[in-house]
């Protein structure tokens, strides 16, 4: 038997039962927060900073606890972060594009050169 | 066949074995963060290349979404409690856990269904707008694995009526217990992204 199955065995009798209550209380506050922030212009990119640090927050308490991150070995760990990781160079790649160009080919109508085609109106009934 | 008292499965004790799914759990976690990564990207760069996307995300009722936050939320907890019931090896507790799961699962698929269908009415289809078509992908693949989940559970608790898990022997729950937790994840990050950005911005502006 490895060290870390030895580890999990070990670990396997304690009660999580109150730190899952504990961490539901939490994800409930901060979907509570998200609500609440979004409804205070802080700017785009202001809205956008708060809701993406309370995601990664309200992430990591159900990773922690609820998917015994915490009590697992550290290479679980490191599993998850390497594709986090690669998610955020993602996109701040992707920034220079949506974030720097002032005008997008979306925003131009078709008979200025652009590829701007509004939308159909919808149906209402 | 049961194996609680065997004390090796396919050939390793079942702590190794365990540790080897829960290794194998998070390297396919990892391929599950990428596929959404991919989808994520392309709806952001769809949102900020399209002027209509902010209005288009207006459509889009954030309440029922946030009751749809909390139902996942909260069957999170329900799983979380079923798989700690089964390294107890208390079979009511984990068959009583796992029906709340899947019934809050279910919760959220017909709250989704309802969304989608006056979406629908509406006439905001995935080929209204680039904001619909990015909205519809991502929510509709979370749907898919929300589904797969329920189809997973219901395994699980038919085996677990058959008196397969133990206290010793749970790996399928474990694992199954870390997959519904990513789902939970990702609905995490798509509600402030898809309901929250636009609508309410919109709201206090007016």
């Amino acid at each position: 038997m490895s060290e870390h199955a030895e580890a999990h065995a070990e670990h396997a009798e304690h009660d999580h039962r109150p730190a899952y209550w504990m961490v539901f209380g939490a994800l409930l506050v901060g979907t509570a927060i998200t609500v609440g922030a979004a409804q205070v212009d802080m700017g785009r990119a202001g809205n956008i900073t708060v809701g993406v640090i309370i995601g990664c927050i309200k992430a990591c308490l159900v990773g922690w606890i609820f998917m015994h991150l915490k009590d697992d070995t550290k290479v679980f760990t490191l599993i998850a972060l390497l594709p986090i990781i690669l998610f955020f160079v993602m996109i701040f790649l992707l920034l220079p594009d949506v974030g720097l160009s002032e005008v997008s080919p979306l925003d131009v109508p078709k008979e200025q050169g652009g590829m701007y085609v509004p939308p159909a109106p919808p149906v209402h009934h | 066949m049961s194996y609680g008292g065997a004390a090796t499965v396919a050939g390793y004790s079942i702590p190794e074995k365990h540790h080897r799914a829960k290794f194998g759990m998070w390297l396919f976690l990892t391929s599950e963060i990428m596929f959404f990564t991919g989808f994520i990207g392309a709806y952001i760069a769809l949102y900020n290349s399209s002027p209509t996307a902010g209005k288009d995300a207006c459509e889009l009722n954030w309440v029922i979404a946030l009751i749809n936050t909390i139902v996942l939320i909260t069957s999170s907890l329900t799983m979380a409690r079923a798989v700690a019931a089964s390294k107890r090896g208390d079979a009511p507790s984990v068959q009583l856990h796992l029906v709340l799961t899947m019934l809050l699962a279910f919760t959220f698929m017909g709250i989704k269904a309802y969304e989608y269908g006056s979406k629908f009415a509406h006439g905001y289809t995935p080929s209204y707008s680039p904001f619909f078509s990015a909205y519809y992908l991502l929510t509709g693949f979370h749907g898919l694995h929300v589904l797969g989940g329920i189809v997973v559970m219901w395994h699980l608790l038919a085996f677990s009526f058959a008196g397969k898990y133990t206290k010793e022997y749970n790996i399928p729950m474990e694992v199954t217990g870390l997959y519904w937790h990513f789902v939970d994840i990702v609905w995490i990050f798509l509600f402030p992204m898809l309901y929250l950005l636009s609508p309410i911005q919109a709201a206090v502006g007016h």
